[in-house]
């Protein structure tokens, strides 16, 4: 991420936020459809998070942190249309994953969409938006050390998830 | 597990695009561009706009907050933006060489007045000056006294304006011009003592606009009461309608309001009373200003009862009687 680029968009120049905001826009994508499982959920999400950031770009201290801010209001959204569906799954939740399904990659798509969110969305700002340990606890406002065993936890679960098929 | 599988699932989420999605983000900003603008600078705009408001009302209202605006070179030109119904006649005036020329100086105590011009009709005498105190140019006013050469004054109704970068005054005469010379007074308040110094202005008539004069003597009734409109006199600035209530009738007129339309502005106007039964009302159209046609509409007439025409108070009962009944005493 350029951080010129995001100083000018905090100090609203809004064609430099823009940017910004265009050069993360697949790794928006990939985030808020792997969380939702739609894409045109996914789209409404990222417009409204479009909005947020433009409207609280000020209060962003360091450019740095753009990428991790932008996906930690992205996140909040995702979970927020999955309360609103009721299709948000708590940390302590358990569902049971439908025994037959087709032998291709797509079954992974379900397994992972059974994680509880808390996890899920580790999973996702890993594998989609390519951040580090201290990147994500810096999104979801938790310690590292607590990430790094949710992770774990969330690869035993697919692991465990997987296995059976 | 499967790794395959899993780098498969993250090829495949990692194909997935969402049309346009640039171009929505760039909407996405783009369309709150303007409502940004505003909120940033709405609180500025507000305070710039109620300034403005509050200058305009005062430069419209107060004719000496005007003349002191108008004589400040930075705030002049705002003023005169912000005046509204510029007098139009004033200039038509000079343009047809009815402006009478005075140089005529008076100073005292400090105020100095150059008069320059004078333009006067059979009801209105207008003076254009430059007036300076100490020196320098003042934002209050003289107190200044227009009177004929035996020192009667000839007016108690007097208006402020700016015109060109002229002070100018506009006398509204108690009785009708007799174009004799006038002579005005500045009054010097100086350590409270008192001077007056005087000097002669032209008021000729060879410079003075016919007064039209049309008769009309059409009678109304309002709230079965008739009034009769006599004439309509039309000055260079100003015009006056003339009217008298029957005498036959019951009650008397207390106040009469018309609305006047003139060049699709509606003005409404209220009689000052009657003087010897007979009421003139006056509005500030006149035949310089080329009134083509002027409506006058009678809105509303008042009437109180001629039945009780005095109050009595018993000194030692102190029992009033003869009150109307709209009037009752609180004893306290």
């Amino acid at each position: 991420m350029n951080e010129e680029l995001v100083s000018k968009a905090i100090l609203r120049d809004d064609e430099s936020l823009i940017v910004c905001l265009q050069s993360i826009s697949d790794q928006l994508t990939w985030t808020a459809y792997s969380l939702l499982g739609d894409t045109e959920m996914a789209k409404d999400c990222i417009m409204e998070t479009t909005l947020k950031v433009y409207k609280n770009i000020r209060k962003l201290n360091k450019p740095i942190f753009f990428k991790t801010w932008v996906i930690r209001i992205l996140i909040n959204e995702c979970k927020n249309e999955l309360k609103r569906q009721k299709r948000y799954l708590p940390l302590d939740e358990e569902v049971d994953i439908p025994v037959s399904r087709e032998l291709d990659f797509s079954y992974v798509n379900e397994i992972v969409d059974t994680l509880p969110f808390d996890l899920k969305q580790i999973i996702v700002m890993k594998f989609f938006d390519e951040l580090n340990f201290r990147e994500i606890s810096e999104v979801i406002q938790t310690p590292e050390s607590k990430v790094k065993s949710r992770y774990s936890l969330a690869l035993k679960k697919l692991r465990v998830e997987m296995g059976k098929i | 597990m499967k790794n395959n599988d899993f780098t498969q699932w993250q090829e495949n989420i990692k194909s997935i695009k969402i049309e346009d999605l640039n171009d929505i983000i760039r909407t996405k900003i783009e369309r709150q561009k303007r409502p940004k603008l505003f909120m940033t600078y709405k609180p500025y705009l507000v305070g710039v706009l109620s300034t403005i408001l509050i200058f305009a009302l005062l430069v419209n209202l107060s004719p000496e907050f005007y003349v002191f605006a108008a004589s400040n070179k930075i705030i002049a030109p705002i003023a005169e933006l912000v005046k509204i119904a510029n007098r139009n006649d004033i200039q038509s005036a000079f343009d047809s060489d009815y402006a009478q020329e005075v140089n005529q100086k008076l100073s005292i105590d400090g105020h100095d007045l150059d008069i320059a011009y004078v333009i006067s009709d059979i009801y209105i005498v207008n003076l254009f000056y430059k007036y300076t105190l100490n020196g320098e140019e003042a934002s209050k006013q003289p107190y200044l006294v227009l009177q004929d050469q035996n020192g009667n004054e000839l007016s108690h109704t007097s208006q402020f304006h700016y015109y060109e970068g002229y002070v100018w005054i506009e006398f509204e005469l108690d009785n009708p011009n007799n174009f004799q010379p006038l002579t005005l007074a500045i009054h010097s308040n100086l350590q409270d003592v008192i001077k007056v110094v005087k000097t002669v202005i032209p008021n000729s008539s060879m410079r003075a606009f016919e007064l039209i004069d049309k008769n009309i003597n059409k009678s109304f009734t309002v709230n079965g009461q008739t009034i009769i409109v006599d004439k309509l006199e039309i000055g260079a600035f100003q015009s006056r309608l003339s009217l008298h209530t029957d005498p036959k009738i019951t009650k008397t007129m207390g106040d009469i309001q018309l609305k006047l339309t003139y060049r699709n502005v509606e003005a409404d106007i209220i009689s000052n009373g009657s003087v010897n039964g007979g009421y003139t009302i006056q509005f500030a159209v006149g035949q310089l200003q080329q009134p083509g046609r002027i409506d006058i509409q009678i809105t509303s007439a008042s009437f109180i009862s001629n039945e009780k025409t005095s109050i009595e108070l018993n000194l030692e009962t102190h029992k009033v009687t003869g009150l109307p009944d709209f009037l009752s005493i609180k004893e306290t």
